[in-house]
């Protein structure tokens, strides 16, 4: 093919219309765009059929800020929290509309809404597959399973507020998914199952017309969304959950949820049955989350094999590092002296376990550590099954795709997280209140906002997540960057060129002379937020590069290096008003040549972009209530965590961007 | 290429299978055939219709409930729209019992044989003859638990009924009319742009010097990409929106931009990087598509609002067949201005 694919014009408009005669309904679809990439021209550039090319086309790639986890009310726990958003919804939040939030009044009115301050670009709803069906049954007088214990339990739990344990109503849907064998509840789906799967298959279909009519096909690609779902395995009460997230329109006729299969393994091979193998144009990928309340599972490897270690590098080049329940990616003491590894981290070790402040959880929780187990992995079965790439979400369970600015936080858990005094409480049974956070934003370099060349970035690793602001960074190696990079006027370009971009692989560098031209050199090149109208964005403080490597004896190590920017800068932040204390950097860039290399063990590195201090989310709660502290007791009852010496007041935002791999021999 | 056209044919036939829109329009379908199937068509709007009377009582009960579950002392406003929902219930649930829904309903046969077995002879175990008992006692009537079964059971149906029928290319565009502030474009501008950076001392001097050369050139896309100091994104011949400059560079750049007649490079424009120096290509005045360019969109927002409307007009033509009337507490009655508008309906 030598040109575009011209957009559905009037020669496509008759033909649907002689079909309509024939096919009745079928007219209504014809004109639905199918996806079918289409190389179109020698530069590259891809554009499916049925939607034009966008106006706005960056040949070096541009950032696009947006995420990859939202629930909506068609999650059974986003139902019991009394969320009545659904993926419509979500997607116009965000895109900038309000969104109505619990509680809500009487006459169904919602008595709370909220806004972003800035749209995103993107947005996925991950609903959690299992219970597409069950909540729509329980709201039902007219269905079997309506007068049943578990619906009664269900409906009389929708809403409780936080503290008052976990609802039955909760633990009747979440039972099954901590068991190695669940099976559909016959009291709500009937002995069939019927109820329950004829409900689940038009909120699936619901799922795909809400992303169908929020993606944006015309020129001006103002949005993009993903039909995609939430895997939610909790075998023996630890986190397996993934999201799955579909390449285009193309998906199978239901999601593959935990009770069609148990393990990674198994919902690997459904995806490839059900979509890769079962429909044409269907792809589909997986990213694990929550790895933090994972219990060591998530990145476990005992027996793993090459195959197996293949296989889950084929399927998931993606982890999500950072979300509402907690930052992912290190801890302090585990494996790790990295003082800024102590960022929002939540005191579960399970995702079924209670509170524990004191508790250690397993090393393999973080994905630094598993990065280098990854490593660890290659040397001994050939196959590094971790080289992932590092994307965040809000885990939303309000419909709050994209929310995750500090000071306008809602909640992300409905109706018990609708009140300052509630976000500010400690749950103690599951992760949220006092320990949770806005969340984290995906950051993909693509050439254009379309779902063809951000899932191509996706996949190729081209992708950063942000603790929740919106900083650009850049981040390339190679062999041949230039040492004044950071001064050529065309940067992108020239990088592009003599390096790989962020997710990529450097080879050993066979044709190099020895040291020090074998020494692959990488470069980070970090702009801060430019904030919103009203809404300054926070300067840099530092550039940090995270090297972990694994030596001869299959011992792994890890150093992290400041590269740019000032540790010591002095900036700090009024936690009275929360404005922003020193000056810090509006951007950052740097080459940076490893020291020490030692061309023979396999190596990550990846770049953290660390901003000033700013306030965290309870502060600019606290800030907003007028509260005073004498001693730990507050001036507004309920507001107790802003005198808790234990609740930070300020943090660091920051930016990961995914790691680029060095390969001896390869 | 017969056998081609026709493999051609049952794939789009096999994919359109596939569309939800379909299967929306496919389950909408099945479900209104399975409700006219039972015979029941709609209530006639005959003379049976007795007026809906809110008392002063029940007022006062909607008030206490909405207290008790938001904590929030209800205003006058609220007041109106708790009795207005009030209303809107009777008439649902007037519909629900004029249509059978009650009939061989097993929520409400559940439901009255466990309130029969408190009244009943302790040892009657036999639920139909509790099920008749019950009937015979009238126990269905002004039952809470009944009452809010049938109506939300006729709310279902309402709702789906919206999902009835293909939309027009008229009814399309018509949506689209409805929605412009949601499909319209923004204005978008074509954009180079010559970066100095705040990290160099002499950025700013360099910047202002570098405006006279640029505007003297008569072709300067030639070197365009060897001047000045890097940014991380594409600087040349971008297509861009007054939002997206916001987002990227704050409101200074975006505004300066703004004003700038294209084709002439602009004076420095601070931002928090630096100081940008811009030339304006070309500009494309906002614009709402045409219908062929938003087909889906359009398709898949219309049937969601019918969805959704199709219950809400519905509810509001029931509760417009009644004549109502509220017996208001002291303090709540209608201000002079809303009485008609409350009466009116």
């Amino acid at each position: 093919m030598s040109r575009l694919l011209p957009v559905p014009g009037p020669a496509v408009r008759r033909g649907a219309a002689g079909r309509s005669r024939r096919l009745g309904l079928l007219a209504l679809v014809s004109l639905m765009p199918l996806a079918q990439g289409v190389d179109c021209s020698n530069s590259g550039r891809v554009v499916e059929a049925g939607r034009q090319p966008c106006l706005a086309y960056h040949p070096s790639r541009a950032p696009y800020f947006g995420e990859t986890h939202t629930h909506t009310t068609y999650s059974f726990d986003g139902v019991l929290v009394d969320t009545r958003t659904d993926p419509r919804d979500a997607y116009a939040f965000a895109q900038g509309g309000p969104l109505a939030l619990p509680p809500y009044d009487a006459s169904g009115q919602p008595l709370r809404s909220v806004q972003l301050q800035r749209p995103i670009d993107f947005a996925v709803v991950t609903d959690h597959a299992e219970y597409f069906g069950e909540p729509l049954v329980c709201l039902d007088p007219t269905a079997a399973g309506y007068f049943n214990l578990p619906c009664i339990l269900f409906r009389s739990s929708i809403g409780t507020a936080p503290g008052a344990g976990l609802p039955p109503g909760f633990l009747f849907f979440a039972n099954e998914l901590i068991s190695a064998t669940p099976t559909r509840n016959a009291a709500i789906c009937g002995p069939t199952g019927a109820d329950c799967r004829v409900r689940s298959e038009s909120v699936w279909l619901d799922i795909q017309a809400a992303a169908e009519e929020a993606y944006d096909r015309t020129s001006a690609c103002s949005f993009t969304s993903f039909v995609g779902y939430e895997w939610t395995a909790n075998t023996s009460q630890k986190n397996l959950h993934r999201n799955v997230i579909f390449r285009n329109e193309i998906v199978p006729a239901a999601p593959t949820s935990y009770f069609d299969a148990q393990t990674p393994a198994q919902l690997w091979n459904a995806l490839q049955a059900s979509c890769i193998d079962g429909i044409p144009g269907c792809d589909v990928l997986a990213i694990p989350h929550n790895s933090n309340v994972s219990g060591g599972v998530m990145f476990e490897t005992t027996g793993a094999t090459a195959a197996g270690n293949a296989q889950r590098a084929k399927w998931e080049p993606l982890v999500e590092i950072m979300q509402h329940k907690g930052d992912s990616e290190c801890k302090a003491g585990l494996g790790t002296t990295d003082e800024l590894c102590s960022f929002e981290k939540i005191p579960f070790q399970a995702i079924g376990d209670p509170r524990n402040p004191g508790g250690t959880p397993p090393a393999l929780n973080f994905v630094r550590n598993a990065l280098l187990e990854g490593l660890v992995q290659e040397q001994q079965t050939g196959v590094n099954p971790y080289r992932f790439g590092f994307v965040g979400g809000t885990d939303t369970h309000s419909s709050a795709a994209g929310g995750t600015e500090e000071d306008n936080y809602a909640g992300h858990l409905g109706f018990t997280e609708s009140s300052p005094e509630f976000r500010l409480s400690t749950f103690n049974l599951v992760p949220g209140g006092i320990d949770a956070n806005p969340g984290s934003l995906t950051v993909l370099w693509a050439e254009e906002n379309s779902r063809e060349s951000l899932w191509r970035a996706m996949k190729r690793r081209e992708a950063y997540a942000t603790s929740g602001t919106r900083p650009t960074v850049r981040f390339f190696g190679g062999y041949s960057l230039p040492a004044d990079l950071c001064t050529q006027p065309d940067y992108a370009g020239t990088a592009y060129a003599n390096g790989v971009p962020m997710g990529g692989e450097i080879p050993q560098c066979t044709a190099c002379t020895p040291t020090p031209p074998d020494t692959p050199k990488f470069s980070v090149f970090a702009l801060q937020d430019p904030g919103s109208p009203g809404h300054p964005g926070t300067a840099l403080q530092r550039v940090q590069i995270v090297k972990g490597w694994v030596d001869a004896g299959g011992v792994t190590h890890e150093q992290v290096f400041d590269v740019a920017g000032d540790a010591l800068n002095g900036a700090s932040v009024d936690t009275g008003t929360c404005t922003p204390q020193g000056a810090g950097f509006a951007s950052l860039c740097t080459v940076w040549q490893v020291p020490g290399f030692d061309p023979s063990q396999p190596a990550f590195y990846y770049a953290r972009v660390v901003e000033n201090p700013s306030c965290r989310w309870s502060q600019h709660e606290c800030v907003r209530a007028g509260v005073t502290c004498s001693g730990t007791t507050p001036s507004v009852a309920g507001y107790g965590s802003c005198c808790d010496p234990a609740v930070p007041k300020t943090i660091q935002e920051r930016a990961w961007t995914s790691p680029i791999w060095y390969e001896p021999g390869a | 290429m017969r056998g081609e056209g026709e493999g051609r044919a049952r794939r789009r036939f096999a994919r359109a299978l596939r569309d939800p829109a379909l299967h929306f329009a496919a389950i909408g379908a099945l479900l209104f055939a399975a409700g006219r199937a039972t015979g029941l068509a709609p209530a006639a709007a005959d003379a049976t219709r007795a007026p809906i009377v809110v008392s002063a009582a029940q007022v006062e009960k909607l008030l206490a409930n909405y207290r008790a579950a938001t904590g929030l002392v209800p205003t006058r406003a609220d007041a109106h729209a708790l009795v207005e929902r009030e209303i809107e219930t009777e008439a649902l649930y007037r519909e629900a019992l004029a249509l059978g829904l009650d009939r061989g309903d097993r929520g409400v046969a559940w439901r009255l044989i466990e309130k029969m077995s408190f009244l009943a002879d302790e040892h009657e175990v036999d639920r139909h003859a509790l099920l008749s008992q019950a009937a015979g006692l009238a126990l269905d009537e002004d039952d809470l638990v009944v009452r809010r079964l049938l109506v939300e059971k006729m709310r279902l149906r309402l709702r789906h009924e919206g999902s009835i029928g293909t939309p027009t290319d008229a009814e399309l565009e018509g949506y689209l009319a409805a929605h412009a502030d949601r499909f319209r474009q923004p204005a978008r501008l074509r954009l180079s742009q010559v970066f100095f950076s705040r990290s160099r001392a002499a950025a700013r001097e360099d910047a202002a010097a570098a405006v006279a050369p640029l505007r003297a050139d008569a072709a300067p896309a030639q070197d365009l990409a060897t001047r000045g100091d890097p940014l991380p994104v594409d600087r040349l011949a971008i297509w861009t929106t007054q939002q997206d400059l916001v987002a990227r560079f704050g409101s200074a750049v975006a505004t300066g931009v703004a004003a700038l007649p294209p084709g002439v490079w602009s004076d420095p424009i601070a931002s928090p990087y630096g100081w940008h120096v811009l030339l304006v290509h070309e500009r494309v005045p906002e614009r709402l598509p045409a219908l062929a360019e938003v087909r889906g969109q359009a398709l898949y927002g219309l049937l969601a609002d019918r969805r959704a409307a199709a219950l809400l007009a519905s509810t509001r033509a029931l509760r417009a067949e009644y004549e109502v009337s509220v017996e208001w507490p002291p303090g709540l009655e209608p201000a002079a201005a809303t009485e008609t508008a409350e009466s009116g309906s």
